[in-house]
């Protein structure tokens, strides 16, 4: 492929950080409760014994911490159970709702996003409920992101007025195939779907330095702690020094 | 393997120099995958009544 820019525009997934307890959460209840029978539900699925309401929350965190884990093979079994807890009901039917974004901007999302329907038993229907499940902007900040699964459901983390769901850089005259390739992928994460390379199947281990210099440029302009956070720490369950990557 | 949620990472990033490729689109390995998580034909069988 002949592409000259080395350092591409780089999505995040906002992942609810382990340190969340929706226990805590007073504002919200119902979305909370869903949330919270939601990942009981799932976490029975695993095959491990579904834990008492009190140790159910050290259970998720203790699967999200996955960088003190050595053994690849929990690892991957983890990686597998973090996605999980986060899918939706199959069958579901998301609703989308723009905040923003003029006709062309609104269409193209719309078209691309409907790929995964050919293949996913999930379909997206667009909007103007408050509450839909998916809140799509344009201008909420210059990144694109998008929270995972059913994290969308969590309003301490995205309030309902607030997207769950950015594209900070497609405009009416971004080429197609940049469309295609930014929103599949962010929809990606709306369904559950992480990082490709937090998957640890294969070995790759970064230039820590090279890393550090491009994402500190254009066009992400990060700081070390975000290139720590989006790519050398996220993407390296085994820490730093010792990567594995999925390619 | 090529996924549309790996981006595209140049080799000068690596210390083996390599990279990663340019994903634009859905791969097969996607396809199957979010078959997989949300499958179609589970679906069928549930609306047509059939036992779990």
């Amino acid at each position: 492929m002949a592409q000259q820019n080395p350092t591409p525009h780089i999505c995040f997934d906002r992942i609810v950080p382990s340190s969340y307890q929706p226990a805590r959460a007073t504002t919200h209840r119902i979305a909370t409760s869903n949330y919270i029978a939601t990942v009981r539900q799932k976490t029975a699925r695993l095959a491990v014994a579904p834990p008492a309401n009190a140790t159910l929350f050290q259970h998720v965190r203790s699967i999200q911490k996955l960088g003190s884990l050595s053994a690849s093979d929990p690892v991957a079994i983890a990686r597998m159970a973090v996605i999980d807890l986060k899918k939706w009901d199959n069958g579901r039917s998301l609703r989308c709702r723009f905040l923003d974004g003029d006709d062309f901007q609104q269409g193209k999302v719309k078209d691309k996003a409907d790929i995964w329907c050919d293949y996913a038993n999930i379909t997206f229907s667009f909007v103007d409920d408050p509450d839909a499940e998916v809140r799509i902007s344009f201008q909420a900040d210059p990144g694109s992101w998008s929270a995972v699964g059913t994290d969308c459901l969590i309003t301490d983390y995205f309030p309902q007025y607030q997207p769950t769901m950015n594209f900070g850089w497609l405009r009416d005259d971004t080429a197609d195939e940049e469309y295609e390739r930014v929103v599949v992928h962010e929809f990606g994460h709306a369904l559950g779907c992480i990082h490709e390379h937090q998957s640890p199947t294969e070995n790759l281990q970064w230039n820590a330095d090279a890393v550090y210099a491009a994402f500190s440029g254009p066009p992400n302009y990060w700081s070390k702690d975000d290139i720590d956070h989006n790519i050398l720490q996220k993407y390296s369950p085994n820490g730093i020094s010792a990567t594995r990557f999925d390619t | 393997m090529s996924s549309i949620m790996l981006y595209q990472f140049d080799g000068s990033l690596f210390v083996d120099g390599k990279g990663t490729p340019l994903n634009t689109q859905l791969s097969d390995q996607d396809k199957q995958m979010i078959g997989q998580m949300y499958p179609k034909q589970a679906a069928d069988a549930k609306t047509a009544g059939s036992p779990a």
